[in-house]
């Protein structure tokens, strides 16, 4: 039994049944979070519309509301609006606001009273999707409602939504890709003054109709098995400020087991959000109060985190036991300690495997072949049907000089295009719908995976596996892959790597050799990337790196955290430029140029790289090293004589704002007239507080330097025998 | 139990161990392998001698390592000291006895390493001369000598890939000379894998199988010579002293439109014979050093100057192959004022692929090198070894020289008359490879001449070839497998190869 809602009129809401939620009661909002939108003035997460009178009135800019709770399975919503009585603006600028149930587009709310707007913007319009089947708006001024039915996707059912409008279906069982099986409510602030009263929610079937629901399908059977869940290891590492995993796929629903390692001296966790979250923005954002971020042990107070680790210190592990979520999509995830989301992210893939051939059959053919033969023209020895629909081979009585063609249908769930896998001991060759796709032809192994791509119409296409076995091992592969699955293995047998397709072979990764910096510098000559092909990195005690350019006879890249990973050099032949390991990297001189140059306009372009010529009037001499090992680089520039030193202090790893590398530049012998030297170039150079701030990508940095100014993009020092001091600082 | 044993002896030494009676290399020359710091990978680049007995490693990592005690019996005494870190690719080590300076070359500069506080580790790293190009890629490697007489460090420099040069000097070899000047010294060089020096003082370098000489070649680097790939040839106009650009090979020498290995319709035209009468500073290579047979991938070069120390074989050079993991001797001489000589395999059985060479006035051959980027016949990573003259004198080709009509060999060992004077008891086939742009090359133009006459000599220890006809360009390869010493015994190695760029009159 249930009690059922009072009726509604214009002066008042009627009573929510007995079964529901109650979202609104006219009286508070207690139910509901402050969704600021971006131009929002900042504030906490109540949200700051007008409760009056028995119902809310949304106050423009303020933000939207959201639920605070996330309500899972199929509900009924009812909610009553009613748009300014007084008409301001026309289209969808007049009443607008909407409703959103998390996984389903936006239920339009809008003055559609004699209002033309386009057809799914219109009033409980989906928006974007469908317009409703009629127009049952009522005046401005009056209140409406929407009974809104929601179902989640089940196994073999998609998401559905039904709309009624002021008692009259205007969206029956629209379909939709969802795969959420709970989300949170939203009411939009799309800056009209729209009023809400009586939301309330019940679930939409009750014990008492479950005999009524349809029985799980058939594919949950084909769902990975619950007992043995999917282990994803992730680990940080040290000094590198990211994690070592950066992409894994599960499958939706998969039990999931993620064994999270913090291997650095800093902390960090790991926070799973919801698909297209801004991770870098949502972790900044609680910089805006630190104090509060703080006490949260900098955990981000965001309805789309679905999922987090604890906040780990140094060399702990936490295990995060899950079910991949049903939707597929990419979830991204980002360690929120402060400073670390733009490097520390990753993300992972729910994407589910796709279907399996159907109607498999084989037919054997004897023959002794260096090549595929034309099967076409020969006679088969044997036919028959194919075990579990999975190409295999499965013949007691050959051996040896054998040839099968396989042959069954694939059903594409839509139009696109379509990967496909193949390897065999011996040759294989792959045919959709007659057509060639691959072939990997001749006597080999079976180690090499083979890739080719096809278009297909959404519907059945005909599969064809041809295989011939010379001698040796027996072995052959199938898969396909499409946009919305993953690769899926067509054959009982799959080669190493499989997953990865044919590129796991071709993608060399060499087992990291990290240069350890502990009380003494250390430098490393080689190609580095950003200071050319005569780089030399430097790694102070203390985390700040820096590589100086014996082409430009400059300093050309600065960053923080762990120096280099020599792996790339000390494998195989040697080639290829070194990246920083480490993090918050900025190149001050942009590409790899010259400091000191003579112009009369020092907000002129620098000379460029001539690869033959190299950088006119330099001469590198060398570099010595002090009693703490720390080198003095030099070179000679036309008449003068330059030395260069560094000093690192403060620690690069911490985010204190201390970390500061102290540059030391000493000038002597003649110096030509206009001469200048230059600390930095780039378009977003500013002059602050006596300093300078610079950005090299989303890395702000900044710089001081008695006696520097800004001459266009260039920050520059008139050149004169002495000693110029520059102090690098990361910017907060 | 016999099996065993027999297995045993195989394992051994794979050249000769078709019976276990015979001798085998392990019986004339020891390796031994030492331990290497586990801090590091020892791919050793390049080896120069120190005094008080010392050695100096440079090593593919960068590193200079200081070894003391190598020249010692007990392996085990042999203990490192990193002198200096951090540095790209140390492929040319030389101490400077004039200011007890450590010179290392690296892929892009010439660098003086002081040790000025005298803590065992380098802390002034002067750049000497940095006046050639590097492009990034990794390629361009570069490969220094010793010091040779005058002072100078003969530098050879890998081309930008294998055919082109993208900066100045890269497929050159060039001098640094005492005051740091760079002097461009010889055009043609390819992918070089080693510089080093004669008795006489002449240098030569290696190069490696490739476009233009379908095997690697030991080459000798006359100034102003152009030792055959014409990649690096754009850059004359920056090397005046080198006068004028070489005409270049003949056009049917270039690969034009055909892929690599793409076989060319009717043959190769080019030939190093007719090219080198054509562009006249375009020098032979002294000895092609037969690939597959002698090895694959020619290192260091080093002369035994010790007066016996070594072995029978003095004033010989000994060059290294990083893919054989192996030692070959060359016998040289000089022909109408051409370098010329024979190949001779001597010492297999490397733990990895050799690199760097030097020998000691002791007669201690101290080499070492790495398997990394392309794969070595000894198994391991990388290694550090010495080889050492056991004091048995093996039977063994001493000297092989050209003659107006054959060539007379002399042995380590009286011959038996009987055998050595039989000519069924030797064979030769001739072959040269084809002169042209592509990757590698077969041996072609075979021609199998008749060996007409085996004189031995009065001493017993020689013996006269008479062979029809002789070819000029051509390698000439001997078999010896029926001759025998006076005890009975077979050559150790009874193959030999001789470059005959010219016949003497």
């Amino acid at each position: 039994m249930v009690t059922p809602p009072g009726f509604s009129t214009q002066e008042k809401a009627g009573a929510a049944p007995s079964d529901a939620i109650i979202l609104f009661d006219g009286k508070d909002l207690s139910k509901w979070m402050r969704e600021p939108r971006k131009d929002s003035p900042p504030g906490d997460d109540k949200p700051t519309w007008k409760v009056e009178n028995g119902y809310m009135e949304i106050v423009g800019k303020s933000g939207s509301i959201r639920t605070r709770e996330k309500f899972k399975g199929d509900h009924q919503l009812h909610l009553e609006w009613c748009t300014p009585k007084e008409v301001v603006g026309n289209g969808q600028g007049r009443g607008n606001s909407g409703v959103f149930i998390e996984g389903f587009p936006e239920i339009q709310v809008l003055d559609s009273y004699q209002n033309d707007t386009y057809p799914d913007g219109q009033a409980a319009g989906l928006y974007k999707n469908y317009p409703p089947m009629v127009n049952a708006s009522r005046k401005p001024g009056e209140w409406q409602t929407y009974d809104i039915l929601f179902e989640r996707a089940k196994p073999g059912s998609k998401a559905k939504l039904t709309v009624i409008h002021n008692g009259i279906v205007v969206q029956y069982e629209r379909e939709f890709d969802s795969g959420l099986q709970e989300g949170d409510l939203l009411l939009q602030d799309h800056l009209n003054p729209v009023r809400y009263r009586n939301i309330w929610l019940r679930p939409l079937r009750v014990d008492s109709d479950k005999v009524g629901t349809k029985a799980p399908a058939k594919a949950a059977a084909t769902k990975p098995s619950a007992a043995k869940p999917e282990v994803i290891r992730i680990k940080t590492m040290t000094a590198q400020m990211k994690y070592d995993e950066t992409e894994f796929t599960v499958r939706p629903g998969q039990p999931v087991k993620l064994i999270f390692e913090n291997g650095d001296d800093l902390p960090h966790n790991l926070v799973l959000c919801q698909p297209g979250t801004d991770t870098a923005a949502m972790a900044m954002k609680q910089m805006e109060k630190p104090e509060e971020a703080l006490k949260r042990n900098w955990l981000p107070d965001d309805q789309r985190i679905w999922l987090h680790s604890k906040m780990l210190n140094p060399h702990e592990t936490d295990t995060l036991t899950f079910t991949a979520p049903e939707k597929p999509g990419d979830y991204p995830f980002v360690c929120t300690f402060p400073g670390h989301a733009l490097t520390m992210n990753g993300k992972m893939k729910v994407l589910p495997l796709g279907e399996g051939l159907r109607d498999l059959k084989f037919a054997l053919y004897l023959g002794d072949w260096k090549q595929l033969p034309d099967f076409a023209t020969l006679k088969p020895h044997r036919e028959g049907t194919v075990e579990d629909n999975l190409v295999q081979i499965k013949l007691d009585d050959y051996k040896n000089h054998f040839g099968v063609v396989f042959t069954g249908k694939l059903t594409a769930p839509r139009k696109g295009s379509y990967r496909f896998y193949i390897a065999g001991d011996d040759g294989v060759r792959l045919l959709i719908n007659g057509k060639q796709v691959i072939i990997h032809d001749g006597i080999h192994p079976a180690g090499d995976i083979k890739e080719g791509s096809t278009q297909l119409e959404q519907g059945d296409h005909e599969f064809r596996l041809e295989y011939f076995q010379a001698a040796g091992d027996i072995a052959v592969f199938a898969a396909w892959k499409g946009a919305n699955f993953d690769i899926t293995p067509l054959s009982a047998w799959t080669p190493d790597g499989w997953q990865k397709g044919a590129k796991a072979k071709a993608k060399k990764e060499f087992a990291p050799i990290p240069l350890v910096v502990k009380d003494e510098p250390v430098i490393y000559r080689n190609f580095i990337e950003g200071a050319g092909n005569r780089g030399i990195a430097v790694g102070y005690p203390g985390g700040i790196n820096i590589a100086w350019s014996a082409e430009a006879m400059n300093l050309a890249v600065v960053w923080r955290g762990a120096f280099i990973d020599a792996a790339m050099h000390w494998n195989s032949r040697g080639g290829g430029k070194a990246k920083p390991l480490g993090y918050d990297t900025f190149k001050p001189a942009g590409e790899a140029t010259p400091a000191l140059f003579v112009t009369d306009k020092p907000d002129a372009a620098w000379p460029a790289w001539d690869m033959v010529k190299r950088f006119e009037g330099f001469h590198w001499k060398g570099y010595s090293l002090d009693q703490s090992r720390n080198p003095t680089f030099r070179y000679t520039w036309n008449g003068a004589e330059v030395e260069e030193s560094f000093t690192a202090s403060g620690n690069g790893n911490l985010p204190d704002g201390n970390a500061t590398l102290t540059r030391t530049v000493k000038i002597s012998g003649t110096v030509p007239a206009n001469a200048w030297y230059r600390l930095a170039t780039g378009a977003n150079l500013v002059s602050k507080d006596g300093s300078f701030l610079g950005k090299d990508g989303t890395i702000a940095y900044r710089i001081t330097a008695p006696g520097a100014k800004l001459a266009g993009q260039n920050l520059v020092i008139p050149a004169k025998a002495g000693t110029l001091s520059i102090t690098y600082q990361w910017a907060q | 139990m016999k099996t065993f044993s027999l297995c045993l002896a195989l394992s051994l030494g794979a050249v000769n161990a078709a019976l276990a009676a015979d001798t085998q290399e392990s019986d004339f020359y020891k390796i031994t392998t030492f331990a290497t710091p586990s801090t590091t990978a020892m791919e050793v680049g390049s080896i120069d001698l120190m005094p008080s007995n010392k050695l100096a490693l440079g090593t593919r990592r960068g590193e200079i390592w200081i070894v003391s005690n190598a020249h010692l019996a007990d392996a085990s005494k042999v203990s490192y000291q990193l002198f200096a870190s951090g540095l790209h690719e140390v492929l040319g080590i030389a101490y400077n006895t004039k200011d007890g300076c450590l010179y290392a070359t690296t892929r892009y500069e010439v660098t003086r390493l002081k040790d000025v506080d005298s803590d065992g580790r380098a802390d002034v790293f002067e750049n000497v001369n940095d006046g050639w190009g590097i492009s990034g890629d990794y390629h361009e490697y570069a490969l220094g000598s010793r010091f040779d007489k005058a002072g100078d460090l003969w530098i050879t420099l890998c081309l930008t890939g294998s055919f082109n040069s993208a900066v100045p000097y890269r497929g050159w070899a060039v001098r640094i000379k005492p005051d740091g000047m760079l002097v461009p010294t010889c055009s043609g060089v390819r992918s070089p894998g080693g510089v080093g020096f004669d008795a006489d003082g002449e240098t030569y370098y290696v190069d490696n199988q490739g476009p233009w000489h379908g095997s690697c070649t030991l080459q000798h680097l006359v100034p102003g010579t152009f030792q055959g790939h014409p990649g690096g040839n754009i850059w004359y106009d920056m090397a005046k002293n080198m006068g004028p650009r070489p005409i270049d090979p003949i056009p049917e020498a270039f690969k034009g439109d055909l892929k690599r290995g793409e076989k060319r319709v009717g043959g190769d035209p080019g030939r190093m014979v007719a090219e080198r009468k054509r562009i006249k500073e375009l020098l032979p290579p002294a000895v092609y050093m037969v690939h597959g047979k002698i090895g694959n991938s020619s290192t260091f070069i080093v002369c035994d100057e010790t007066s016996g120390k070594f072995g029978p074989f003095e004033k010989q050079l000994f060059i290294g192959d990083q893919s054989h993991s192996n030692v070959s001797r060359v016998f040289l001489e000089t022909i109408n004022g051409i370098k010329q000589g024979v190949v001779i395999p001597f010492r297999t059985g490397f733990a990895s692929g050799l690199i760097g060479g030097r020998m000691n006035a002791e007669g201690q051959l101290f080499t070492g090198g790495s398997d990394r980027g392309w794969g070595a016949r000894g198994g391991k990573p990388h290694c550090f070894e010495k080889l050492e003259w056991t004091g048995q004198v093996p039977f063994e080709i001493h000297e092989m020289r050209a003659q107006p009509d054959g060539f007379e060999l002399t042995f380590t060992q009286p011959i038996d008359a009987k055998t050595a004077s039989d000519i069924a008891s030797y064979s030769m086939r001739a072959f040269t490879y084809a002169y042209r742009e592509d990757y590698g090359g077969d041996e072609i133009d075979e021609v199998l001449p008749k060996i007409t006459a085996a004189k031995v000599a009065a001493d017993g220890k020689g013996v006269r070839l008479s062979i029809s006809p002789l070819t000029q360009g051509h390698i000439h390869e001997l078999h010896l497998d029926g001759v025998k010493n006076t005890k009975g015994q077979p050559v150790l190695h009874p193959v030999a190869y001789y470059t005959l760029n010219e016949i003497p009159k």
